[in-house]
């Protein structure tokens, strides 16, 4: 019994290890959840903690994927729907540590943009850095029309110069968010896009697909409607700190 | 222990010196051969006459300086032909054309292209001569210009090989190439591609290497484009190279080869062979001076070519362009000069402008209507040379581009040239110096295509007013670690609360407030109780009011609140609000204020979203 008692701790470790090694010598022939279609970009794998308790117990990895594609359908802005990425992202984004998951997979400690792309108003400056986020992190591109702010997302995600991308294009056929998914996965970045409630019923090739409702009284509940890895369900109160 | 090392290193010094000799040595084999056709039978009669000069000295068995002679016989009209490079091959193609130059019967040909040639017209025969052959010929005047152009096109070439390069006009380049040899891989390798630099931008040009510049030079105009190069890396057989060359590749005046001629003199090797004292009293110290020079034994100083700090060049079409995907190789063009030119200085540019010179509209009405310029300009966020990332970036503007009339030249003109810092790289792995560059690309990217003004960064102002308190800056390309977030700021905020608001605003803002908060770094940020919305409207939204209460779709209900924001007094744009945090029944929280100055006092208005 204390044999095993002493042994458990080291254990699974050593096995998580060979496991991993067995996988990466056999990639492509097993189909890993959470990787990209054997794509396996770098941070592949790699979770970033949401700051919302409640949030990450559902999430898969206990986080936010990195490097694929998340959409967010509210029926419009003033939810809470950016806020809610802040928290992971101010640190991230300077270059903070990242939990990587146990395949070794790591995201570089390198600051890096958060990319705006076509925001419904100003992106408000002394809000973000409240929010602890650094005002020369933020790339405000602001292109007329959807279809370009597809194409200035997909280049965002793609370069390896952002941490994450939001992303306000309405209407995104599934191609195109087909190509945004494989830019992330290219890029290492996290890409977010805000859709319009009314596109709940349509399928989506993003990776996490949740849907924002704000509770009357204050506060925001969850529906993850798709999550690759996960189980769709419910977060009531998502924000709340217990 | 010092001079130990001193010494291995001059020893070190030694032998690379000696291996340069050694594959000096290697190298001349080659032109030996390709020489031996030409130069053993007028190499033996040189044994049997008495030499007039001495053979040059044996301490200077490897010559120091190696010179390529880039000789372009027919640039009067390859010149021309660069200029259209678009060229449709219509029915105006099959005519054969001829450069000519000089007026009356003094007219000559100067250069005929590939069919004129073939129909038997020279260059040097008269205009009638020409005529007579081909009736139907093409005759365009000569371009000096355009010629010096296409020279200093190929200079620009040149310096990717040399620093050192001398132009000739009219129609001749020189390089010394012995300092880059080794760099190039020798002399076959250094040829080649100087032979494909040369096809590529359409001349025809027979090239000649040997140890003094003049020599170089005439070896290079006896020979002919696409014969094999004469090579001569010693000084050893120069002389004997030499001699079978004809006088007229030394272009001497007329009246002086004619009268070497009646001396029985016609090739190089004649001359040397004739009294050496006569020679300058014979026929002017040109010629003795210029034999000296050829063979070595006097310097022949020749300028370095230095070429203008901007780059500019034209192209014109021949064919009107009238989309813009048959503009594309010409800017490829443009583009591959702009690099040679920057890489020639190691450098690169802040941006470039593409001029479109459009065809003047042939109706008058529309003369003024049509622009005669498009000029589409292109920023870099850092310093490149590269064609390809140019091409793509340009690319990137063109294609949006209508063109509303056929455009018949381009121009591309180089923003300030400056030095490329050298590229450095980690020397393990590569993955850092390749994402280095990640960002400089990207905005690139998103201005050329989206245009300068729809890519920004933010800055924080610090001032008290909520509109006023952030700014558009140029997106700032994050290096190295920032500062952790400095979110909670100093509490100067502003109003520390309604109570101390009024007083704060006016008092203290103008004699304080802003100068200070200029001079120091850290902006103001308001204490974190004093919530922002993350959306900020562009202008604030009046809002309609219920029963004396503010209305957005519904009703709305406070969280926070009030903030009273008294500032501005002092530039006209004063503001006195009290700001609340309100909640919409359906769950958004909106940030409102209600206006207490002058101009409508108690109205609401909308400012924010906190998204």
């Amino acid at each position: 019994m204390s044999e095993g008692a002493s042994r458990s701790p080291g254990a699974p470790p050593v096995q998580a290890e060979a496991l991993a090694s067995l996988l990466e010598q056999s990639a492509g022939a097993v189909w890993r959840v959470g990787l990209q279609g054997g794509v396996s970009a770098f941070a592949a794998g790699a979770y970033l903690p949401t700051g919302f308790p409640r949030l990450s117990a559902v999430l898969p990895g206990g986080g936010w994927p990195v490097g694929t594609l998340v959409e967010v359908l509210s029926a419009g802005s003033g939810v809470g729907e950016v806020s809610l990425w802040l928290p992971a992202l101010q640190r991230w984004a300077a270059g903070g540590p990242v939990r990587a998951c146990d395949d070794g997979a790591r995201v570089p400690a390198k600051p890096r943009w958060l990319a705006w792309v076509r925001p419904p108003y100003v992106p408000y400056g002394p809000a973000l850095v409240q929010a602890g986020v650094q005002p020369e992190q933020v790339l405000w591109v602001a292109p007329d029309s959807p279809a370009e702010a597809l194409w200035a997302m997909e280049q965002a995600l793609r370069s390896g110069a952002c941490a994450a991308v939001f992303g306000w294009a309405h209407p995104a056929d599934d191609h195109a968010l087909r190509r945004l998914k494989l830019a992330a996965a290219q890029g290492g970045a996290l890409g977010v896009l805000f859709r319009p409630l009314a596109q709940v019923a349509l399928a989506s090739p993003a990776s996490l697909r949740l849907v924002l409702h704000p509770r009357p009284a204050g506060g925001l509940d969850i529906e993850v409607l798709k999550c690759q890895g996960g189980r769709p369900g419910w977060v009531r109160d998502a924000l709340r700190h217990s | 222990m010092r001079s130990g090392t001193a010494r291995r290193g001059a020893r070190a010094r030694l032998l690379v010196q000696e291996g340069l000799a050694l594959q000096g040595a290697r190298a001349s084999p080659l032109p030996q051969e390709e020489l031996a056709g030409d130069s053993r039978q007028p190499a033996a009669s040189h044994q049997g006459g008495r030499p007039a000069l001495p053979p040059a000295p044996a301490n200077r068995a490897v010559a120091r300086h190696l010179w390529l002679a880039v000789h372009l016989p027919a640039l009067a009209i390859e010149c021309l032909k660069l200029e259209n490079l678009l060229l449709n091959t219509s029915q105006d193609v099959e005519l054969p054309k001829v450069i000519v130059s000089g007026e009356g019967a003094q007219c000559e040909v100067v250069a005929a292209d590939a069919t004129a040639l073939a129909l038997g017209i020279r260059p040097g025969h008269g205009l009638n001569a020409a005529y007579a052959l081909a009736p139907q010929l093409g005759v365009l005047p000569r371009q000096p210009q355009r010629e010096q152009l296409a020279l200093e096109r190929l200079a620009r070439l040149a310096t990717q090989y040399t620093p050192w390069v001398s132009l000739e006009a009219p129609d001749a380049l020189l390089l010394e190439v012995r300092g880059s040899l080794r760099l190039l891989g020798g002399t076959r390798a250094l040829l080649a591609r100087w032979r494909r630099d040369l096809a590529r931008e359409g001349f025809s040009a027979s090239l000649a290497l040997t140890p003094t510049p003049l020599s170089a030079l005439w070896s290079a105009r006896a020979g002919t484009p696409g014969a094999a190069v004469r090579v001569v890396s010693g000084w050893g057989p120069l002389a004997a190279a030499l001699a079978p060359l004809p006088l007229t590749a030394t272009r001497w005046p007329g009246a002086v080869l004619d009268r070497l001629a009646e001396a029985g003199a016609r090739q190089v090797g004649e001359v040397l062979r004739l009294p050496r004292e006569g020679l300058a009293r014979r026929y002017g110290p040109v010629v003795a001076e210029q034999l000296e020079q050829a063979l070595g034994h006097r310097p022949t100083p020749r300028a370095r070519t230095t070429l203008p700090e901007r780059f500019l060049e034209a192209l014109e079409l021949e064919a009107e362009a009238t989309t813009v995907p048959a503009l594309l190789p010409a800017v490829d063009h443009l583009l591959a000069a702009l690099e040679a030119f920057l890489r020639g200085r190691n450098a690169g540019v802040h941006g470039v402008v593409l001029q479109l010179r459009h065809r003047p509209s042939r109706l008058a009405k529309d003369a003024g209507s049509v622009p005669r310029l498009t000029t589409v300009s292109l920023g870099l966020a850092a310093p490149g040379a590269a064609a390809q990332r140019l091409g793509a970036l340009l690319r990137e503007r063109l294609d949006r581009l209508e063109l509303l009339s056929p455009v018949c030249a381009l121009r591309l003109r180089s923003g300030v040239v400056v030095p490329l810092p050298p590229d450095t790289r980690a020397l393990l792995g590569t993955e850092d110096a390749v994402e280095a560059g990640a960002a400089e690309v990207l905005l690139d990217l998103l201005r050329a295509r989206l245009g300068e003004a729809a890519v920004h960064g933010l800055s924080l102002v610090p001032e008290h007013r909520p509109e006023a308190a952030w700014r558009r800056a140029p997106p700032k390309v994050v290096r190295g670690k920032t500062s952790p977030a400095a979110g909670k700021g100093p509490g100067q905020g502003p109003g520390q609360g309604p109570s101390k608001g009024p007083s704060q605003g006016s008092s203290q803002g103008p004699s304080q407030g802003p100068d200070k908060g200029r001079a120091v770094a850290e902006p103001v940020v308001p204490p974190p109780a004093m919530q922002r919305p993350l959306w900020l409207l562009p202008a604030p939204q009046r809002l309609r009011v219920r029963e004396g209460l503010p209305w957005h779709d519904g009703p709305l209900v406070s969280e926070q609140g009030p903030e009273r924001i008294e500032s501005g007094w002092w530039d006209g744009a004063e503001v006195q609000r009290d700001y609340y945090t309100v909640r919409r029944t359906d769950g958004v929280r909106l940030w409102v204020y209600r206006e207490r100055g002058a101009v409508e006092p108690g109205s609401w208005w909308l400012h924010g979203v906190f998204g």
